[in-house]
């Protein structure tokens, strides 16, 4: 039936001697506990990365984003607004509007205050619930605002709590 | 002329053990997970209270309030009786294994036991093999064809370990002559060439590894759990319960566990002997006496007791998450073709080796 049977040594064989070599493993467990689990509430995660080279490419306020926002390039939480100063960045394209797969982002144009730009959002809605965390729109994004950031305990007890809109996203820096 | 006061006595002990043991099941609940936890590198249920240590409470709780589902066409009076007929035979296979020397006050003997019965042994025999019919009836009773896999696979597994155990007990009869758990727990305090007490596991190394084994099969203990393999049977044989019906035959599991663990510790390990303690303190040869008080003695071997069996549960727990479980055929194949053979010899040896007064 098996013909390319094992063939055991006299120790695997006897099999008891393995068992107690097994029991040496899960014992040596049992005293030196390496912690990969965190106590979620109490404990975050430290989301950080190699991201510092990638962000100076494309942002060169890399370093302070890193330090101020937790913004990161290679995790993908809640998304965040960059507001330059008083300055915010989005000029309403709508390039992440459109290019997001799931309709998550809902943009309302409206015309500048500031003289500084043509256009800035008068509702930026991202709705987390819909959002893939995909990160397309930031890579759209030709003014560098829209962002991601290492926020990922998003908990709600409704879903329209869910859905940032501009306020909430808009992050200042420098 | 019953004399009430030693009938209170044991009234009172035996309410105190149930107690007790139902107070271990509910923890041994949380050590399990929580020691699984740990060899996996995880921590397990640490929210309820300190450490989780109100876990077992909360896990009652919900188990109260679950609903109790009977399956449609399932045998209602059975399927009723078959956890009930799981948890009191291991309760009561509890009441013969002694946990302390005998005590003397006031000219009445008192076992630290709940029933020195003469037959002992074959009592502990006789009942857990009742233990098995909740599991069979529970199988079939739910109308179920995985739990009925369950139940069959815990009969056929039951009478293969059944033997090899009586035939390693056989041995331990063979050496300290009595069927009494306190006997026998007693003769094990007798020294070898005056300096090593003479332990089941040191006269029975052999009987002690078949025990062993036969005693993990009979719990349905990993590795050999197949009544209940989750991955092949569902739940085995409680697939189809729910509710406190459900939190029986897991008590049942647990409190089988805690009598077994004694009867380890009792039948190989000296029960509740410390060495060199004797009824009046340490009695060490070419040393000397270190004289003590009865009611510290009894303390001492309670203790010592109780720390054999926590051991012991712990190596339940222990070889749960270490080893994988075994297939149907090596299963029965071990029992049949290893074990029994294993067994007569092992009293062929004992026999020998009484011959040749060695043991
Ligand atoms: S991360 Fe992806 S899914 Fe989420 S808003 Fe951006 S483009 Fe849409
Ligand atoms: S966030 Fe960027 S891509 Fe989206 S509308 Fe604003 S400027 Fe355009």
């Amino acid at each position: 039936m098996t013909e390319n049977k094992k063939k055991y040594t006299f120790k695997e064989a006897v099999y008891f001697i393995e068992i107690l070599r097994g029991l040496g493993v899960t014992i040596k467990h049992f005293f030196t506990r390496r912690k990969f689990a965190i106590n979620y509430p109490e404990e975050k995660l430290n989301i950080t990365g190699n991201t510092q080279a990638t962000m100076k490419v494309m942002d060169k306020d890399a370093q302070e984003l890193i330090d101020r926002v937790e913004v990161t390039m290679n995790y993908r939480g809640k998304h965040a607004l960059l507001v330059d100063g008083d300055l915010g960045r989005c000029v309403a394209c709508k390039m992440c509007e459109t290019v997001c797969p799931f309709f998550a982002i809902y943009i309302e144009p409206e015309e500048s205050p500031d003289p500084r730009k043509e256009r800035s959002p008068k509702i930026f809605e991202v709705d987390l619930t819909r959002c893939a965390y995909c990160g397309y729109c930031v890579e759209a994004c030709p003014e560098n605002a829209i962002t991601m950031t290492s926020f990922y305990s998003l908990v709600a007890r409704q879903r329209p709590e869910l859905s940032i809109q501009r306020k909430e996203l808009r992050t200042v820096i420098k | 002329m019953v004399d009430y006061i030693t009938v209170a006595i044991y009234t009172v002990m035996s309410v105190v053990v149930f107690v007790l043991i139902l107070t271990t099941v509910a923890f041994l609940t949380l050590a399990e997970r929580r020691i699984s936890a740990f060899m996996q590198d995880r921590l397990g249920p640490n929210r309820v209270g300190p450490w989780g240590l109100f876990q077992p409470v909360a896990d009652g709780i919900k188990f109260i309030m679950k609903e109790d589902i009977t399956p449609l066409e399932a045998n209602k009076l059975l399927y009723t009786l078959a956890p009930i007929l799981t948890i009191i035979p291991a309760m009561l296979t509890f009441a013969v294994v002694p946990f302390g020397h005998d005590l003397f006050l006031h000219g009445r003997v008192i076992n630290l036991q709940i029933a020195n019965l003469n037959v002992g042994i074959l009592y502990v025999f006789a009942i857990a093999s009742m233990g098995i019919f909740g599991i069979i009836i529970g199988g079939w009773a739910s109308n179920n064809k995985y739990s009925l896999l369950g139940g069959l696979r815990s009969a056929s597994q039951f009478i293969s370990y059944e033997i090899s155990m009586g035939l390693a007990v056989i041995g331990i009869l063979m050496v300290y002559g009595s069927l009494k758990l306190n006997d026998i727990a007693l003769y094990q305090g007798s020294l070898w060439f005056n300096t090593i007490p003479k332990w089941g596991i040191l006269v029975q190394p052999l009987g002690f590894i078949i025990f062993l084994v036969s005693v993990f099969a009979e719990t349905n203990r990993v590795p050999f759990d197949l009544p209940e393999a989750e991955s092949e049977l569902v739940g085995g044989y409680h697939t189809e319960y729910s509710s406190m019906k459900f939190a029986f035959f897991f008590m049942g599991e647990y409190a089988n566990m805690i009598t077994a663990s004694a009867l380890i510790a009792t039948l190989y390990f000296g029960g509740w002997q410390v060495p060199y303690l004797h009824n009046i303190g340490f009695i060490i040869p070419k040393f000397g006496i270190v004289h003590m008080q009865q009611w510290l003695v009894a303390i001492i071997e309670v203790l010592s007791f109780v720390i054999k069996v926590g051991f012991f549960l712990f190596f339940f727990l222990w070889v749960r998450w270490t080893l994988p479980r075994f297939r149907f055929d090596q299963l029965t194949a071990l029992g049949w073709k290893v074990l029994i053979p294993l067994g007569i010899l092992n009293i062929v040896i004992t026999g020998a080796l009484i011959m040749l007064r060695i043991i």
